[in-house]
């Protein structure tokens, strides 16, 4: 029915077919489900003690030490302009993996796999003002709920330090 | 028949000093039952508790499995499909905890509330064989009284020979032990057709001449067979005494004061009811928060009222509910619904003392919240 965002990451889904199950992994930010391909997760970590880096952008959150592995903390409350619960202690951390760029992501909710029947996926809605629109590649519709998909690179490219002066680089 | 000595010979055996430690008792058992069920509480919840710890530990375990299987592509299929099962399991497991946590709460709380029901009804149930007891004990001694009064020789004279030095000497004697015993409103003496011929307090109360041929307490005393025994009248508006509630005990005074002699007549003593009744229904031993909401009743075995708290008249039948619990137990306690509210109903039967019981029944009782 309805094809996956146009936008959607090259280097991600275009390996991927149109009509054959996506598997996505989905967590909460502030009761909004998001949901991020299961290509680009690493691992799912319990919370890290990070270091703040002076200087950074407010997004960032610090970094931390995984086995040897440098991950940039990233305040996705922050970079989505969520509004951050009051105490998210004791939640998950997603960590995320780009060709070697990890990026660590504190998430609250139930942590979960999805396999994604891409004929229930929409297009991202331009009227979604809880999350910039740009980083979102699509919305896949459930039952009860919806989960909205994050676009991976506009997603990486978003926690990119430049991100914060020049805003995203890609207008929608 | 008269003979209330025989009727009531019944529940003499209990000694009333057990009430009172018996409660105690039940008490401290209710109290390391509470306790235990509060453990078994904290116990379960802390083992539910590591349940769910460990059930989110397995989740993100087989998260990262099914993450790594992703990653391995179609080497990894046969791994994911273990660590998605895995992550099913643990899902039944919370699950299974979920429901067993839900059923303690449940259950915790609803054995909580059954000790706290038992706890109150004994302590009411306690409370009302008290009250009971105190009357049987009290009004035992006034079947002693009128056996031993009526031997007096002042009366047998009065009722051998009814010269008006006899009956004004008699009038003097009851007056005297009036004086005595002041829990009597009136002693009232008649002749063997039932006419007052002396009474103990004529200027209180103009018995003299009045006829009791037709009340229970007189017929019954001329029928009794020796001085052993005497009459009962239940707790009643006495018209001897200006409609007081008063309860009469009679005995036959006999030819020559003699336990055998015939009946020459008859002695009936005129009981202050409310004297004895009023300050046990009034002073229940219960906290000041509970006075206002405590009620009390002392019955016959039929349900129709002999004192009460809340100032129902003697002779009124009780409406409560389940009242056939109250008339076949000696001694217990249940909730029913009375006033549109539920209640907490302790009673308990005349336990009797030495040779005699009222055989009544006490009801103490307390509004619950639900």
């Amino acid at each position: 029915m309805i094809p996956p965002a146009p936008n959607a990451s090259p280097s991600v889904t275009s390996n991927t077919d149109e009509g054959s199950p996506r598997r996505v992994v989905t967590f909460g930010l502030n009761d909004v489900l998001l949901g991020i391909d299961i290509r680009v997760v690493q691992e799912i970590n319990r919370t890290l003690d990070y270091t703040a880096v002076p200087g950074s952008p407010r997004h960032i959150a610090g970094v931390v030490n995984l086995r040897g592995n440098v991950v940039t903390v990233i305040d996705a409350h922050e970079l989505l302009r969520l509004t951050a619960p009051p105490n998210h202690d004791g939640g998950h951390n997603l960590i995320l993996t780009f060709d070697g760029e990890r990026i660590g992501i504190p998430v609250e909710g139930e942590l979960d796999i999805l396999d994604i029947d891409p004929a229930r996926l929409s297009p991202r809605p331009t009227n979604l003002r809880a999350i910039d629109a740009r980083l979102i590649e699509s919305v896949y519709l459930r039952d009860n709920d919806v989960v909205i998909l994050l676009d991976p690179d506009a997603f990486l490219a978003a926690t990119l330090p430049s991100a914060e002066s020049a805003e995203l680089p890609r207008a929608a | 028949m008269s003979t209330a000595a025989t009727n009531h010979s019944v529940a003499t055996s209990k000694p009333a000093a057990k009430p009172a430690a018996g409660g105690d008792d039940t008490v401290r058992d209710e109290s390391n039952v509470t306790a235990m069920v509060d453990e078994l509480s904290v116990a379960l919840e802390a083992a539910i508790g590591e349940i769910h710890a460990v059930n989110s530990e397995t989740k993100v375990l087989s998260l990262n499995a099914r993450i790594e299987a992703a990653r391995a592509g179609t080497h990894g299929a046969a791994f994911g499909v273990v660590a998605e099962e895995m992550q099913t399991l643990s899902e039944k497991t919370e699950q299974i905890a979920s429901v067993m946590a839900n059923r303690t709460r449940e259950k915790t709380s609803d054995l909580m509330h059954l000790i706290d029901q038992t706890v109150r009804g004994t302590r009411l149930s306690d409370l009302a064989l008290v009250n009971i007891d105190l009357v049987d004990r009290n009004l035992y001694e006034r079947t002693c009284d009128v056996r031993w009064w009526a031997t007096d020789g002042s009366l047998v004279d009065a009722l051998t020979d009814p010269t008006p030095e006899n009956t004004a000497f008699a009038s003097k004697r009851l007056g005297v032990i009036l004086s005595a015993y002041t829990v009597y409103f009136d002693l009232v003496l008649c002749d063997a057709a039932g006419k007052i011929v002396a009474n103990g307090r004529p200027s209180q109360y103009d018995n003299v001449g009045k006829s009791q041929a037709s009340e229970p307490w007189f017929t019954q005393a001329m029928a009794s067979r020796s001085g052993d025994e005497y009459s009962f009248q239940s707790a009643h508006l006495s018209s001897l005494v200006l409609g007081q509630p008063a309860l009469v005990y009679g005995a036959a005074v006999r030819e020559g004061g003699e336990s055998n002699g015939r009946p020459l007549g008859a002695l009936g003593i005129v009981f202050n009811w409310p004297g004895l009744a009023d300050p046990i229904m009034q002073h229940i031993p219960v906290s000041p928060s509970e006075q206002s909401s405590t009620r009390a009743y002392i019955i016959t075995p039929q349900g129709e009222v002999v004192a009460s708290r809340g100032g129902e008249s003697v002779g009124t039948r009780l409406n409560l509910p389940d009242l056939h619990r109250i008339a076949g137990s000696d001694k217990g306690f249940y909730v029913a619904s009375f006033e549109d509210q539920p209640w907490s109903i302790g009673h308990a039967r005349a336990p009797g003392f030495e040779t005699y019981s009222t055989g009544w029944h006490s009801i103490v009782m307390q509004p619950v919240s639900n």
